[in-house]
């Protein structure tokens, strides 16, 4: 009997198709939600490897739910970041936007996979796989793991505490089926402008322009076609939209789009309002040789938020400047006169300018995606090409 | 052809909104209901004029809710909002003086529509004795001496009472209690967790009070590091108070215990388990509580407790015995 496991161990190995495609199982820990609550709370996972983590697949599963308690939004990112060393996980932290926990570059991530169902799947085009890079503990560092964050957001309108928890697999791609490997992009320039003054909303547009800078865009070096294309903003994000630019600089509308609530008439090819959960573009889009994707955000300083507050440096002049500005960077935050009792400070905490920066009080304006070569002739079904794997 | 498809294979429950932003309300404040009760000195004062435009804007991110002077403005305008101090209000009544407020002060917002703010006030009072203190305002409770106040948390018409205590330093300590009214209500289910009350049970005779809450944090409570303050009351009528500024002291890892210097008052929280849901046991000995008068029947008490960090409230409906001398609940 006890040479029983070995042996069924094998059996299995021996009853296994082959090219069966490897499986990473992850799990989000119970979560308790009180009645009448809305909590948000996000867990990081190390999987410690130096090689990348291959994804073809997923399949995501809440247990716990019911009629009156579900998941409002289940998100897996991978972190891109070069900091891995600096998370803590395994541990639990309510936070909204996962913005509460994590280093510096915790913006570096990239969402993959979502479901708020029951149970959800999802497949990438055939023939492509995500490869989810092994990042170093430390900048400079040699990569030491690959780091998943997972964020749920449970809604319990029951009148008890209700428990959730959720499995997500990840499926690796089987051998001889690869065609186009996809990796990770982000483009994050639009934060060097970014800059809104207190009781103001403004778009990135302006901020950029007013830094004399071209439009923020990503453009592939060749045909490319861009997965899971989204974008990263903050709490005071009031809207994130993307256009494809030809190579004239002309927007190519989009046969179905999102309207943007700041400009009426306009149309992007993707936009999102909510900072938690700004989704993501469900099929590839083609970016060809000389085409970009054109970023931008709209950020609210105190007209429906509560004003960025900071410590007033020169008297009468809001605090902090654009991060791309001489001299630019965010203001100290502050919410008393006892914060800025500080040399150099006035001594009054007063409404600031939002600028760019890693806390949460400030902001980010950033495009994030994964991109593959596109096909001979620029199309994204790559299925009918020669494995690669 | 479909390059990507997302398959939904069992679909569960409506499609939900998804997070949005709370919109900024107007504030607007009743005048400030002091008291000494060193002295029995009592009063008010006008905190904010209408013309001050006292707003609020909301951060579910930080749960928070940022109050705002801003002369002449109103919420649908809150672009044009330039804070500035709002002049200092003349107290009437016992005491003489004035009270000025900050342009901003932060609270952070608890999804049971509680505030918690600690407001750097300017105070001057009687013959102008000048003080700047940062008392904890809380729509929970306050403790000064003997007393224990008890504030309101956010209704369903947006109105709140907050309760402060200016500690006894250079004056005696005055318990402050600051009400109001947001329009509109903030949607309250983004902001911070508190604790669910399970349970409530016990007996209430003329000696003492003794009862059992069991509760659901949404964390462990630091029973050590914060004070902890307790209210039993009856139709607004307080039957027993407890304040134990030291807080609980760990005996063990799952028993927490403290009590008045006399030994009267005694206070313990037990962990009670940790899975499914967090859960503790509160258990209270309070000494001569004040019996509601009225007859046989029903009465619901209510308990507010602060400790270990967390606000909770409970209730129940207590069997009063014939002749009212004994309030029960299994």
């Amino acid at each position: 009997m006890r040479c029983l496991p070995p042996a069924l161990l094998a059996c299995l190995l021996l009853v296994a198709p082959a090219g069966a495609s490897p499986t990473q199982r992850l799990r989000f820990p119970r979560l308790a939600v009180p009645p009448g609550g809305n909590v948000e709370a996000c867990v990081f996972v190390r999987l410690a490897r130096t090689a990348p983590l291959d994804v073809a697949r997923w399949e995501i599963v809440h247990q716990g739910v019911r009629r009156d308690f579900a998941p409002r939004h289940f998100l897996v990112y991978v972190y891109t970041g070069a900091r891995l060393g600096e998370w803590s996980p395994g541990q639990v932290v309510q936070s909204r936007g996962c913005l509460d926990l994590g280093p510096v570059d915790l913006d570096h991530r990239q969402v993959f996979a979502a479901g708020a169902s029951r149970i959800s799947a999802g497949v990438l085009p055939r023939g492509v796989a995500l490869r989810l890079p092994a990042v170093p503990d430390e900048p400079g560092g040699i990569p030491a793991g690959v780091g998943i964050l997972l964020d749920a957001e449970w809604v319990n309108s029951g009148t008890r505490t209700r428990v959730g928890s959720t499995r997500v697999l990840l499926h690796g791609p089987r051998r001889h089926t690869v065609r186009r490997w996809a990796a990770p992009l982000l483009a994050d320039g639009a934060e060097l402008g970014l800059e809104v003054p207190p009781g103001t909303t403004r778009s990135t547009e302006a901020s950029t322009r007013a830094l004399g800078a071209p439009p923020d865009a990503w453009a592939p070096a060749a045909d490319a076609c861009v997965l899971f294309l989204s974008g990263h903003f903050h709490q005071r994000g009031r809207f994130f939209g993307v256009d494809l630019l030809g190579p004239d600089g002309a927007v190519i509308p989009p046969a179905r789009g999102f309207s943007d609530p700041y400009e009426p008439g306009r149309t992007t090819r993707f936009g999102a309002v909510d900072y938690t959960d700004p989704g993501f573009a469900a099929d590839p889009l083609p970016v060809a040789a000389g085409q970009r994707l054109h970023y931008f955000c709209w950020h609210d300083n105190g007209v429906t938020t509560a004003v960025r507050l900071g410590c007033e440096v020169e008297p009468g002049v809001p605090p902090g400047r654009a991060i791309g500005a001489p001299g630019g960077g965010p203001s100290i935050p502050c919410t008393s006169a006892a914060d800025c009792a500080g040399a150099g400070l006035t001594g009054r905490c007063v409404p600031a300018n939002l600028t760019a920066g890693v806390p949460a009080y400030d902001e980010v304006c950033a495009l994030a995606g994964a991109s593959y070569d596109a096909a001979p002739g620029g199309g994204c079904d790559v299925s009918a090409l020669p494995p690669i794997d | 052809m479909r390059l990507v498809s997302l398959l939904v294979l069992l679909a569960t429950g409506p499609a939900y909104a998804h997070s949005v932003p709370v919109l900024p309300s107007a504030c607007t404040l009743d005048p400030i209901d002091f008291t000494e009760p060193a002295t029995g000195a009592a009063g008010t004062v006008a905190p904010v004029g209408a013309a001050d435009g006292l707003l609020v804007a909301y951060d579910t991110r930080a749960k928070t809710a940022t109050f705002q002077f801003c002369p002449g403005t109103m919420p649908s305008d809150a672009a044009s909002c330039v804070p500035s101090p709002p002049p200092a209000h003349a107290f009437s009544g016992d005491l003489a003086g004035s009270l000025s407020f900050p342009p901003v002060f932060v609270a952070t917002l608890f999804d049971s529509g509680d505030l918690a703010a600690a407001v750097p006030l300017g105070v001057e009072v009687n013959g102008g004795v000048s003080v700047t203190s940062q008392p904890a305002f809380t729509t929970g409770l306050a403790a000064a001496g003997d007393v224990v106040a008890e504030g309101a948390p956010i209704d369903d018409q947006g109105r709140f009472t907050m309760v402060a205590v200016l500690p006894a330093s250079a004056l005696p300590a005055i318990v402050l209690r600051l009400a109001g009214q947001l329009t509109p209500e903030p949607d309250l289910d983004q902001f911070a967790s508190t604790p669910t009350t399970t349970a409530v049970a016990g007996t209430i005779t003329a000696k003492v009070a003794k009862l059992r809450v069991t509760f659901q944090p949404p964390a462990d409570p630091d029973f050590a590091g914060h004070p902890t303050i307790v209210r039993v009351s009856a139709g607004g009528a307080t039957i027993a108070t407890a304040d134990l500024p030291a807080g609980l002291t760990p005996h063990g890892k799952r028993l927490f215990l403290g009590q008045s210097a006399d030994g009267g008052t005694r206070i313990t929280a037990r962990l009670v388990r940790r899975k499914p849901v967090l859960t503790y046991a509160l258990v209270l000995r309070l000494p001569g509580p004040a019996l509601p008068a009225g007859p046989a029947g029903r009465v619901t008490v209510d308990v507010t407790y602060a400790t270990g960090g967390v606000l909770g409230r409970g209730e129940h409906a207590f069997r009063a015995s014939r002749r009212g001398t004994r309030l029960a609940a299994p």
